[in-house]
């Protein structure tokens, strides 16, 4: 059980900023994502956290006891590599054991704990292979395995699913969430995936250039993005730029904004952060977009469609909406050619507008 | 079997080179074999001895004999050299996988010293070095005396404990040694060393369970290799050794040129030749296989 | 922020510890080797010469014994390389480009070799060479220096003929080229670095080869080994003059490691056993 705090963490690679976070808590029991493009900091991040790296300034504080001074291996973290990392030279159970080898536990209890974590990952008739023996997705349950046979306070996971192909990716992705649920350690998790850290995560952070950009749910990262970055990040995102005419509502946090091009959007925003007259990006993503019907009335625009990509079960549009590139979906029955102009919706609620 | 051109060709441009060996090398040989046993390949005399006979070998294995002791000398201070420089070469190559201190890159040109010197001259720096008035023999023996375990100097060299010869050999093997291993150890990927640590092991733990286990046939073939090479290797053993006991290459040397005893040299070479079949039939089967591990 | 700084100070002063010890193990020995090689005063009693010159390499270059020494090792030296080159280039040849049974039995041959005690050939060489006169002859120390030199000269070389590809000397062949052209203008440009530095390894080989020469060319055929080896072995208190000579070997096998790593990456020891 661990709550992991960062406090004032600096880590620099000559003049690049690795990693640059004032303030990070994660929660006890908490499946904590670290998210971002390669070189955003993410893995360095998790270094830090494992003691595999010295941060150059700052604290890592465990349950309130400050080890960053301390070696990774007297921190009790559980570290899962994207390359798995298993010996080559040891059976799966030997892999499996080592930990447990290491601090001396007596040879029964060595079996039966190697034995409860190979059943937990049903590899328990793997145990007598060596690493190329096995598969790819065999043996990162073998280094999951091998990771929480020590019943660490604190699981590290460095892109273990990258290796793998991507049906597999989407069933154990799973499996590892309902896993980390039932032992209730505290794990911290990075990927480049975005799907994949929405899909487990109790909580994100997004990182760009070893800062971080947003930390929040799932859900608030989605609908509620900070800065463009972390928007244009997740999912697919087109932004319209404008300024903010007027406040229309103020307990619901609504506003009228005008594009460069003369167009009138009523959207969402952050009053604390967007006021009249503020420069502001307009988060459009395909799901906020639909066609208009009759009694539509604020939102509503004449779009022109750029091309239509069918994918089986929809159809993917690029529009262009004055001088904005857009993206919007519709059933799969549903075709406009390219050149057709279409009256479209944009979703107000969902819209929302960001400072510039 | 047709005969082509090409064969004919390979077999010319190869028949000097088969030649040279047949004469300076397997001819040699041969003779030494049948030497042992008292027969001269070129119908010389072997002293009052007419082949084909054991006592070479009656006399190699006589105790009151100086040849089964020098034997044993020859293995005994090999094998300790051997020991010396393949661990000294082994830890500092891991010193410098895992710290990978930054100055190395611009220095590690002044490890390949001891490969250019040749052996005679090596072995006289080490002379110079250990004689009684030089600079290392001054040092060792003040401490020696100050600390109470000597009464007087010690000779270092040419002297009857092989110290000086254990001296020059582990200078020019370390080097060996270490060149050998680096190479295997920088391959060991990093992540393996990380999850070892994450798993809880201390350094020397990692270097027990993770570097030492996927190097193993490394330090065999490198302690096959040194071993081999100190134990043929006459310089050293000639000018750092004292007057008894010898290395069994140097017996062979005295007992050509001084004592004109070449039985007793022939006999003494066929255990070099046994000895060096050995050693280089288990380097052969362990370079044979993959000296390293590699994950992925 | 102090804390870190401390730990990386404490792991440079570590650093610096290992491996300024390995370097002054390596290079003290040379610094004495140079301190007596130019020592022209230095008493007993002190710890470093008085007076430094070139006294001693003029006495070694007066004396007749190791005037000679040193005409021998650097005549020797260069005949061995070629010779030794041409044993090997032809025999290079075959065994990298056509790679039968013939090839391999051969390279395993060569390679056996060079585990054998070379004191060992001497002794098998010693009544070959007495029957036939050979002892103390200039001419057939040469091939004695050709020995230890083949197996890394033949290596180096087949190694250089391995990498030119196959297709090359057919091309040339459909294209009108006689076997001098094919030669000159396939081989030759592909292949000169590995035969550079084989025959550099014959060089130093020679240089260093000690107990062959000692065996077969004493007391006549002195060369620079055995002269620093008659120094030293003779129990003379005065190393100097051996120090000169031991310079006049290293020096030169010096720039010849360093030349040799430009195109070889790695010379592995060299030596006279």
């Amino acid at each position: 059980m661990a709550v992991i705090r960062l406090e004032n963490i600096l880590k620099m690679y000559g003049k690049v900023v690795a990693a640059d976070i004032p303030e990070l808590e994660i929660k006890d029991g908490e499946f904590f994502g670290l998210v971002g493009p390669s070189g955003s900091g993410k893995t360095t991040t998790l270094r830090i956290i494992a003691g595999l790296t010295r941060p150059d300034r700052g604290r890592v504080i465990v349950n309130g006891e400050d080890i960053t001074d301390l070696p990774p291996e007297k921190r009790d973290m559980g570290m899962v590599f994207q390359s798995w990392a298993l010996f080559p030279h040891l059976t799966v159970f030997e892999n499996i054991a080592f930990g447990l080898r290491l601090r001396k536990v007596p040879r029964e209890e060595i079996r039966k704990r190697v034995k409860w974590s190979a059943e937990l990952l049903r590899i328990e008739d793997l145990l007598d292979r060596y690493p190329h023996q096995l598969s790819g997705g065999q043996q990162q349950r073998v280094a999951v395995a091998r990771a929480i046979v020590l019943r660490p306070r604190a699981l590290l996971f460095d892109e273990p699913l990258s290796n793998l192909d991507a049906k597999l990716r989407e069933s154990v992705r799973f499996e590892l969430r309902k896993l980390q649920k039932e032992l209730g350690i505290t794990s911290v998790y990075v990927t480049h995936d975005q799907a994949e850290a929405f899909a487990i995560c109790d909580r994100i952070a997004v990182m760009n250039q070893g800062r971080i950009e947003q930390i929040g749910t799932p859900e608030e990262i989605y609908s509620r993005p900070a800065t463009a970055f972390v928007a244009d990040f997740i999912g697919i995102t087109r932004f319209m730029r404008g300024v903010v005419e007027e406040v229309v509502d103020f307990e619901k946090g609504r506003v009228s904004v005008i594009t460069e091009d003369e167009l009138r959007l009523t959207v969402t925003a952050d009053l604390g952060r967007v006021k009249k007259g503020s420069r502001v990006l307009v988060v459009v993503r395909p799901d906020y977009i639909s066609l208009a019907s009759e009694g539509d009335k604020i939102n509503v625009f004449e779009a022109t469609v750029d091309r239509a990509t069918y994918t089986g079960d929809s159809v993917d549009y690029e529009i262009k909406l004055g001088k904005w590139d857009l993206r919007f979906r519709t059933a799969a029955d549903v075709r406009f050619a390219p050149g057709t102009t279409i009256r479209i919706r944009i979703d107000g609620n969902k819209a929302i507008a960001i400072p510039e | 079997m047709k005969i082509t051109k090409e064969d004919i060709i390979s077999v010319v441009f190869l028949l000097p080179l088969y030649a040279f060996l047949s004469v300076m090398v397997f001819i040699p040989i041969l003779n030494v074999i049948l030497g042992s046993f008292g027969i001269s390949l070129f119908g010389l005399s072997m002293g009052k001895v007419k082949g084909p006979v054991l006592d070479g070998y009656l006399n190699f294995v006589n105790p009151s004999k100086p040849y089964l002791y020098s034997l044993f000398f020859t293995i005994y201070i090999s094998v300790i050299a051997t020991v010396i420089s393949v661990a000294a070469g082994y830890l500092f190559a891991i010193y410098l996988t895992v710290k990978r201190p930054p100055i190395w890159s611009k220095i590690s040109s002044i490890m390949t010293i001891p490969l250019f010197t040749p052996y005679v001259v090596g072995a006289f720096m080490w002379w110079t070095l250990l004689f009684p008035r030089g600079y290392l023999a001054i040092v060792i023996n003040r401490i020696l005396m100050g600390l109470g375990l000597t009464k007087g100097p010690i000779p270092l060299v040419n002297d009857p404990y092989g110290i000086g010869i254990l001296f020059g050999e582990v200078w020019i093997r370390f080097v060996i040694s270490f060149m050998i291993f680096y190479g295997p150890l920088q391959l060991i990927s990093q992540d393996l060393v990380d999850a070892a640590r994450s798993l809880g092991a201390s350094t020397w733990q990692v270097i027990l369970k993770v570097y030492i286990p996927l190097t193993k046939y490394a330090i065999v073939a490198t302690s096959a290799i040194v071993l081999l090479a100190t134990m043929a290797g006459i310089s050293i053993p000639l000018i750092l050794g004292g007057s008894w006991p010898q290395f069994l290459n140097v017996m062979i040397y005295l007992d050509v040129t001084k004592t004109f005893d070449f039985i007793s040299a022939y006999t003494s070479g066929v255990f070099y030749l046994v000895a060096s079949a050995v050693l280089g039939y288990i380097l052969f089967r362990f370079t044979a296989r993959r000296i390293e591990f590699q994950v992925r | 922020m102090t804390v870190m700084a401390v730990a990386d100070r404490r792991q440079r002063l570590w650093d610096l510890l290992v491996i300024g010890f390995v370097v002054f193990y390596m290079v003290f020995p040379i610094f004495v080797l140079l301190e007596y090689a130019f020592a022209e005063v230095w008493y007993a009693y002190q710890l470093f010469p008085t007076k430094l010159g070139f006294k001693w390499f003029s006495w070694v270059l007066r004396h007749y014994d190791t005037r000679m020494a040193i005409i021998y090792s650097y005549t020797l030296a260069p005949l061995a390389m070629l010779a030794t080159l041409a044993l090997c280039i032809p025999a290079g040849y075959v065994l990298g480009t056509r790679r039968t049974k013939l090839s391999l039995l051969t390279e395993n041959l060569v390679n056996m070799n060079m585990a054998l005690p070379v004191i060992v050939i001497g002794t098998g060489l010693l009544p070959l060479y007495f029957k036939l006169g050979l002892l103390n002859n200039y001419w057939a120390i040469i091939p004695a220096h050709m020995i230890g030199a083949i197996p890394y000269t033949l290596r180096s070389i087949t190694a250089a003929f391995m990498q030119v590809p196959r297709d090359l000397e057919e091309v040339a062949r459909v294209l009108g080229a006689t076997k001098i052209q094919v030669i000159r203008k396939v081989y030759l440009p592909l292949t000169w670095r590995g035969i550079l530095a084989g025959g550099i390894f014959a060089f130093s080989w020679s240089l260093n080869e000690f107990i062959l020469t000692l065996l077969l060319g004493f007391p006549t055929i002195k060369t620079l080994p055995i002269a620093i080896y008659e120094y030293v072995g003779g129990y003379y208190l005065t190393p100097q003059p051996a120090a000169a000579l031991s310079l006049l070997i290293l020096i030169p096998s010096i720039f010849i490691a360093i030349f040799l790593e430009k195109y070889v990456k790695v010379s592995l020891g060299m030596g006279g056993g």
